[in-house]
């Protein structure tokens, strides 16, 4: 079944080309590796037999969309897609300069051909936005205990909790691959960055590691749509995942908000209602 | 110095001894895979490896390294040396790609002006190898002039032998260490040969790179530029793992009145690397950018130091989020009109 | 308790200018009492105040933060504070789940004639701080 979904995404990215329906297709090819995948950007028709799609097809492609002019045939899965829906909501790319082939995703693995964690919990298989699909949409189900984790984390004591923050981050090397990899981190300068004033510090003292990383967590409430990017990027295995679910937990009980689903719907910072939660406000 | 032997049994005795010394570093496997850390005994260390996560660079040039501190006095800046460390630093199980890096950084730091901090930690420490027997699927040392059993930038070399190791003293510091273990028999040095030959079986060269330097010599406007650097995130995890690359920047820390001037690790892959004060940035791209990765590894360093900036390790391919391959890259380059 | 007897918390509250900061003036006006260990920063509106300065705050060294603004629907710039309750909500529960004490970060609305509201918020801030003992998780040291 798969090998029919790599011919119809050629197929297709084919099609689109030849009749210059975009300039640039963006899909996966086979990677150097065993048991990869890799980004292409196939401008030719003739090209596109590289395309492939498999169950290593795991990096979010929207990462490449951010301040793109031109015309683009993505491919994307249900998170991709997503993640495609707060780009246009924020304004980085336009609707209509995409063309997207959706492909149904029954999960990811990773090299040790494993599923990856936040395929298991995956409520948004099929992508919520697209221009064609490929293949049969897949059967969803609500996950009850999605927030497992997190709500285990939260029971703990404060001191287990920095216990842990400290442990996870210790081991960063600020090399910026989970920023780098996630679709909605496109600052043109990212506040790590600013030297006027300079709010971070460079170097890999840990208070600023995790200044850092609270403050790139913050940005993503509401945005993060837990592809999980940042985890199969990060050299060393920081669980990020841990933080992120949190604060997309958050978004969700005290706004109602789930991200990317509909371009429509408002998220969560851009506006407000009367009666929001303030109990922890005097 | 002779070829000396020591059998596995009596390797814990031969670290511990060495860990009353020296501060040992060694494989050691933590939660985010196997990294060169610090050893206190033998069981610490994990000898299970084709190579450490962190290459062994950051002992002569670490991360984020204070240069000098000062304090902001009334009429005056007080601003002290960072005090040397006084025991040595000795290296276990260093992979013979990391230490051909060394000897190419030894170039970079030692050689023209030498740089003092790096001097004096490259002085302070000692660099015991281990061949690798069985190099692992992303190597490609011999490709890019190295071997699996290489002794350049290294002070000693182990090469695992059935029940014991075979060792090669290299600089004369080593002597006294191995001085005590028997000399090794003719037969055990023709076992290491016969193992040195069949992991350079296994390591196919990926590419030809005789040549490539006067190849990209005339290749500054190449538009093979135009597609390499498509997938990339620009994020820094090649030239952090990667054992050769040194490119830093300065920054000084500051805290209400004292304050530290530290050397930290730079990317040329980040976008701000060669941002001007200006406002002007002579490599506003990510295509410049990968052409100067390229560039400064194959053809500026051979030129400069007679070295490749790649000692084939490995680390940037398997890391990569996106899997952009610089094997891959060196053979497009290669085949390119 | 304390180990250190002498030990006096710092802490940081950033005030909008059309209420709260105003509501501080009143209470100082009035000569209402409340304990010395505030430092003001005043901004122009809740809503400009960036979450991240609370961690900035608390990498200084500082032991505790209060941030307060108009009251919902009293907002000087008509929703500055409703988009900064929602901000706040995100913050203060994120800094709680990884481990900041929950008695170091607070939040208030305080008018401008309410002085006796912000000397109370203060009274209640700084005893809470106080019985936390100073701030280390955060603090960068060089």
């Amino acid at each position: 079944m798969k090998d029919m979904r790599a011919k119809k995404i050629q197929d297709i990215a084919r099609k689109l080309l030849k009749e210059k329906k975009v300039d640039i297709v963006i899909g996966f090819e086979k990677g150097t590796l065993p048991s990869s995948a890799t980004p292409c950007f196939i401008r030719n028709p003739d090209q596109t037999d590289r395309l492939i799609w498999n169950s290593f097809c795991g990096n979010n492609l929207a990462n490449y969309l951010p301040k793109r002019k031109d015309k683009i045939g993505i491919v994307a899965k249900g998170c991709d897609s997503r993640s495609i829906v707060v780009l246009i909501q924020e304004k980085q790319i336009k609707r209509e300069q995409l063309y997207i082939i959706g492909v149904p995703c029954e999960g990811m693995i990773n090299k040790n051909n494993a599923p990856h964690d936040y395929c298991l919990i995956c409520e948004h298989k099929n992508p919520v936005i697209y221009d064609v699909l490929v293949g049969e949409k897949v059967k969803e189900s609500k996950k009850k205990d999605k927030y497992k984790e997190v709500e285990k984390f939260e029971k703990k004591s404060a001191s287990d909790k920095w216990k842990y923050l400290e442990s996870e981050l210790s081991k960063c090397i600020r090399c910026n691959a989970c920023r780098n990899a996630c679709p909605t981190c496109y600052c043109k300068e990212c506040f790590i960055d600013q030297e006027k004033p300079r709010w971070v510090g460079t170097t890999n003292n840990l208070s600023d590691i995790i200044f850092f990383h609270l403050g790139r967590i913050f940005h993503q409430a509401g945005r993060c749509t837990d592809c999980g990017a940042c985890v199969r990027a990060c050299p060393m295995n920081i669980d990020f995942r841990q933080f992120t679910q949190k604060i997309t937990k958050d978004a969700k009980t005290l706004f109602d908000y789930e991200t990317g689903l509909d371009i429509d719907i408002k998220p969560p910072f851009t506006t407000f209602k009367e009666d929001d939660k303030q109990d922890f406000i005097k | 110095m002779k070829e000396k032997i020591l059998a596995k049994k009596d390797l814990s005795e031969f670290i511990n001894k060495l860990v009353k010394e020296y501060d040992v570093f060694a494989p050691v496997k933590k939660d985010e895979g196997i990294l060169f850390s610090k050893i206190d005994k033998v069981d610490d260390m994990c000898l299970s490896y084709s190579n450490t996560k962190n290459s062994v660079k950051e002992f002569l040039l670490p991360q984020s390294e204070a240069l000098f501190r000062f304090v902001k006095k009334e009429n005056s800046n007080e601003i002290t040396d960072i005090k040397k460390k006084k025991r040595r630093n000795l290296l276990f199980g260093v992979r013979p790609c990391d230490g051909k890096a060394i000897a190419m950084l030894d170039k970079v730091f030692l050689e023209n002006i030498p740089d003092s901090y790096y001097k004096n930690k490259r002085e302070n420490i000692l660099v015991i190898g281990m061949a690798c027997n069985e190099p692992d699927q992303t190597c490609f040392c011999t490709s890019v002039d190295g071997g699996p059993f290489s002794t350049e930038g290294l002070d000693a070399l182990f090469v695992e032998l059935k029940e014991k190791y075979l060792i090669i003293p290299i600089a004369k510091q080593c002597g006294k260490l191995f001085a005590h273990l028997d000399t090794a028999s003719q037969e055990d040095i023709n076992y290491a040969e016969k193992l040195k030959k069949n992991a350079g079986k296994m390591l196919k060269p990926v590419f030809e790179i005789e040549g490539i330097k006067e190849k990209l010599d005339g290749m500054f406007e190449s538009p093979i530029w135009e597609t390499i650097y498509q997938k990339c995130t620009k994020c820094g995890i090649c030239t952090y793992l990667c054992p050769a690359c040194h490119c830093f920047d300065v920054q000084d820390e500051t805290v209400g009145e004292k304050g530290c001037r530290v050397r930290n690790w730079d990317s040329c892959m980040f976008p701000k690397f060669t941002l001007h004060a200006s406002g002007h940035n002579p490599r506003p791209t990510q295509r410049e950018r990968w052409r100067q990765r390229i560039m400064h590894k194959f053809n500026y360093l051979k030129e400069n130091t007679g070295l490749y900036g790649c000692v084939g390790c490995g680390r940037c391919v398997e890391h990569c989020p996106v899997n952009l391959d610089i094997r891959k890259v060196l053979k497009d380059i290669l085949e390119s009109k | 308790m304390n180990k250190v007897n002498n030990w006096q918390p710092k802490i940081i509250a950033f005030l909008c200018n059309w209420c709260s900061y105003a509501g501080a003036d009143l209470a100082g006006i009035s000569r209402l009492q409340y304990p010395p260990n505030v430092r003001v920063i005043r901004v122009p509106c809740s809503g400009r105040m960036n979450p991240l300065y609370i961690i900035k705050a608390l990498q200084h060294g500082v032991d505790g933060v209060l941030v307060s603004g108009c009251h919902p629907g009293d907002c000087h710039y008509i929703t500055g504070n409703y988009h900064a309750r929602r901000k706040f909500a995100i913050i203060n529960s994120l800094l709680q789940y990884v481990g900041i004490e929950p008695g170091r970060i607070h939040f208030s609305w305080v008018s401008a004639s309410e002085g006796g509201k912000f000397a109370e918020v203060i009274r209640t801030v700084t005893e809470d701080v106080k019985k936390l003992g100073p701030a280390k998780k955060l603090v960068k040291e060089i």
